[in-house]
């Protein structure tokens, strides 16, 4: 088998209420989702995505990742979509880093193995059933009272699990938020506060061992050295998520002791063969995972849920459902969706979903072997 | 000072001698380049350019530059480009990462920096501490009759530094350097680079076969990590090149001694503006450095020329004149080149405009 053609689009997919970073730094209006069809000679496609959250979360930006497909496509074409890890190889040499751009590639060609051997993603990513995986909130940063209010209307939607957005410049104003979020907290809920990486050292070391909150932390500092050095110093648990890129990256984290676990996402990670590496080191290493994605609609989510699905629940915690916050919806009815705070993967040979060609409008580019 | 007009411009370079061989198994040919051109009000112009070693060679290919500019440059009309760090800040705060593609657009600030205030780049950026910078040329590998005939040439023409391009085949390269080093004479170096060629064990093999020889062993392997590896077992001074991509690399080489020679390639340090801090760090810790980028023009290598012409000549073990590589140019004048040094232009600004008629017409374009 092998892969013919490769068709992008570019959609713009505005979101349901703008998002606004922690601190305050970003606003995201609008997501940029390119979607990516792959072809091969023997009738059968996949179908990929790639959505960054804006273009200053990650480095990753809407226009980089279809010129990194124009740049891939010469190595992908021709290749056999099945052999994950030779494509995989084939385009790290062909293009060093650029992630993004090779995640819905990687996607893609997923979606043909399944689809080639009759299986279910979940499944080829070794799980023993299609379970529903509980849904993480993300909760927009606000005041106390605001951010409250918000936890509670996505408790009301089932969510149980919750990612609170903290790290403005106002020290005292993220110690009232966290103590607050923490103490309203209703019983069997969780909650992580994201710092997205706002804060310096100093300030996460204070904020820290003030607040009365023993939750989840998320990426407080800009880099793994300092994240590291504020793991060492306080009593909350850890999580890493924007200054992992790599598998090296998470093996320097656990060598110094900087996380008790990891968002798993693969748009950051460069796919979904990069991300089962990633997950089966956090399983050797006794790491919790978030399994999501950056950003992206409901076909990324299909893509994360799968992966999450076959991920022991002892070591998973809530997965995002990035679609949630947008206004349209490319796939309408397929793939993952909320079942009252739980979503399930489905069942079908490979992704289990896919855009109607004939809606997406015209191609931005086509790629042929 | 207000932009008013970005336009980007792309042309190809094809390589002066054919094909140009690096690492294990990669060759050019022709280097595409990417030129920004930034109007303002004041009727100056400046320019910036990135070329890569090929679309493999680094975290950064050719198509990225007009990508990124998709997105700055509605962000940088309006902005007053001689505020240089404001530039900057505002691209960073833009898009993440990607920082070959925005070295471009800085490079032409501080171009036009540099005219407003007619000045050249190296007064701006501290003064002329290395009134023209060794350079160093690739050592041929063939017989060894040959490769002395050419040596000769070479050290003629000013040379004292040579590179020898290995990381294909490990025990093919320990012959070609066990052949070039006995062929220096004394005072002049060697750089066997592998161009993150080998593995570790092969690497190691090849330090151990030539224990004796003194040469420079230059990015043995991919990873900073693999690189140390071999470092823990080579008595070579080493030369990391391709992992030194930013001040966080930076950090960890000086806090580890990880190598006792640097190159910093502009553009895969994200542009002069950073480039320049990352210097400045690592002179301070007394770390010697290339001055230098992927590849390019004539627009390219001015901006090195001014980088090195910055740099204390004790700290600077050399440089390269990219423009030389390539039968067509990105603009003109040429940096001068004169006894196997490059020297840094007098006219203001990074003294080389584009050349027009090898570029053609702009891919894209946005005006206020």
């Amino acid at each position: 088998m092998r892969i013919s053609r490769l068709t992008v689009w570019h959609l713009s997919v505005p979101l349901s209420v703008p998002y606004i970073f922690s601190g305050g730094r970003q606003r995201v209006d609008a997501l940029d989702v390119t979607y990516l069809r792959m072809e091969t000679d023997e009738g059968l496609a996949g179908w990929g995505e790639g959505s960054p959250w804006g273009h200053a979360y990650l480095p990753a930006h809407g226009p980089g990742i279809r010129a990194g497909i124009q740049t891939l496509a010469p190595a992908v074409l021709g290749r056999d979509p099945r052999a994950l890890l030779a494509l995989n190889t084939a385009m790290d040499t062909q293009l060093p880093g650029h992630q993004s751009a090779k995640s819905p590639i990687d996607m893609a060609a997923w979606d043909i193995l399944g689809q080639a051997t009759g299986q279910p993603l979940w499944r080829l990513f070794g799980g023993e059933a299609a379970v529903p995986v509980p849904l993480n909130s993300s909760i927009s940063t606000g005041t106390p009272d605001e951010m409250i209010a918000r936890i509670q209307a996505a408790s009301a939607m089932g969510y149980r699990t919750h990612s609170a957005k903290l790290g403005g410049s106002d020290i005292a104003g993220d110690m009232a938020r966290m103590d607050a979020i923490s103490e309203a907290l209703p019983a069997g809920e969780n909650i992580t506060f994201d710092i997205n990486r706002a804060w310096t050292p100093a300030t996460a070391i204070r904020v820290l061992n003030t607040t009365r909150a023993r939750d989840w932390i998320e990426q407080p500092c800009e880099t793994l050295a300092e994240c590291a050095h504020v793991a060492a110093r306080v009593p909350q648990p850890m999580l890493l998520d924007e200054c992992a890129h790599s598998f090296g990256d998470h093996l320097e984290a656990w060598k110094l002791g900087a996380c008790e676990g990891v968002k798993v996402k693969p748009n950051r990670l460069g796919g979904l063969t990069r991300c089962l590496q990633v997950r089966d080191f956090c399983l050797s290493v006794g790491w919790q995972m978030h399994i999501e994605d950056v950003g992206g609609t409901a076909l990324t989510d299909t893509a994360t849920f799968h992966l999450a699905a076959s991920t022991p629940a002892s070591h998973r915690m809530a997965s995002w459902l990035a679609h949630a916050h947008l206004a349209e919806d490319p796939i309408p009815g397929q793939g993952v969706r909320n079942e009252g705070g739980f979503a399930t993967p489905p069942s079908t040979p490979g992704l289990g979903a896919a855009p109607d060609a004939a809606e997406l409008g015209t191609p931005a580019a086509t790629y042929e072997a | 000072m207000k932009i008013t007009r970005i336009a980007v411009y792309r042309t190809g370079l094809p390589y002066v001698d054919g094909a140009y061989a690096w690492g294990a198994g990669n060759a050019i040919t022709t280097a595409e380049a990417s030129v920004v051109v930034l109007g303002t009000d004041a009727g100056l112009a400046g320019a910036g350019e990135f070329t890569p070693c090929g679309e493999n060679y680094m975290v950064a290919h050719s198509e990225g530059v007009l990508a990124a500019a998709r997105l700055l440059a509605p962000k940088l009309l309006g902005e007053d480009p001689r505020q240089v760090a404001r530039i900057e800040q505002l691209m960073d705060a833009t898009i993440q990462g990607h920082g070959y593609a925005k070295a471009p657009f800085d490079a032409a600030c501080w171009d036009l920096l540099g005219q407003s205030l007619g000045a050249p780049l190296w007064l701006l950026l501290g003064g002329k501490l290395t009134d023209g910078a060794p350079m160093y040329r690739v050592a041929p590998q063939r017989g060894p009759e040959e490769t002395r005939a050419e040596l000769a040439r070479h050290r003629a023409a000013g040379y004292r530094q040579f590179q020898a391009k290995v990381g294909a085949d490990w025990a093919r390269d320990i012959d070609t350097i066990q052949t070039l080093v006995p062929l220096l004479e004394p005072g002049e170096k060697l750089m066997a680079d592998a161009n993150k060629g080998w593995r570790v064990d092969n690497a190691i093999r090849v330090a151990r076969a030539t224990r004796e020889l003194d040469y420079i062993l230059e990015q043995p392997c991919l990873t900073y990590e693999e690189c140390q590896q071999v470092r823990r077992v080579a008595d070579h001074p080493m030369k990391l090149d391709e992992c030194v991509t930013g001040m966080e690399a930076a950090r960890r080489i000086v806090a580890d001694r990880g190598a006792d020679l640097v190159c910093l390639k502009i553009s895969n340090l994200g542009g002069l503006s950073k480039a320049r801090r990352v210097r400045d760090f690592f002179v301070e810790a007394r770390i010697p450095v290339v001055a230098e980028d992927t590849w390019g023009g004539e627009i390219a290598t001015a901006t090195l020329a001014h980088f090195a012409a910055s740099t204390p000549p004790e700290f600077l073990h050399n440089t390269t004149d990219l423009h030389n590589y390539n039968t067509r140019s990105t603009g003109r004048p040429p940096p001068p080149v004169r006894d196997g040094r490059l020297f840094a232009p007098d006219a203001p600004g990074l003294g080389a405009v584009p050349d027009y008629e090898s570029l053609g017409p702009p891919v894209a374009e946005w005006s206020l």
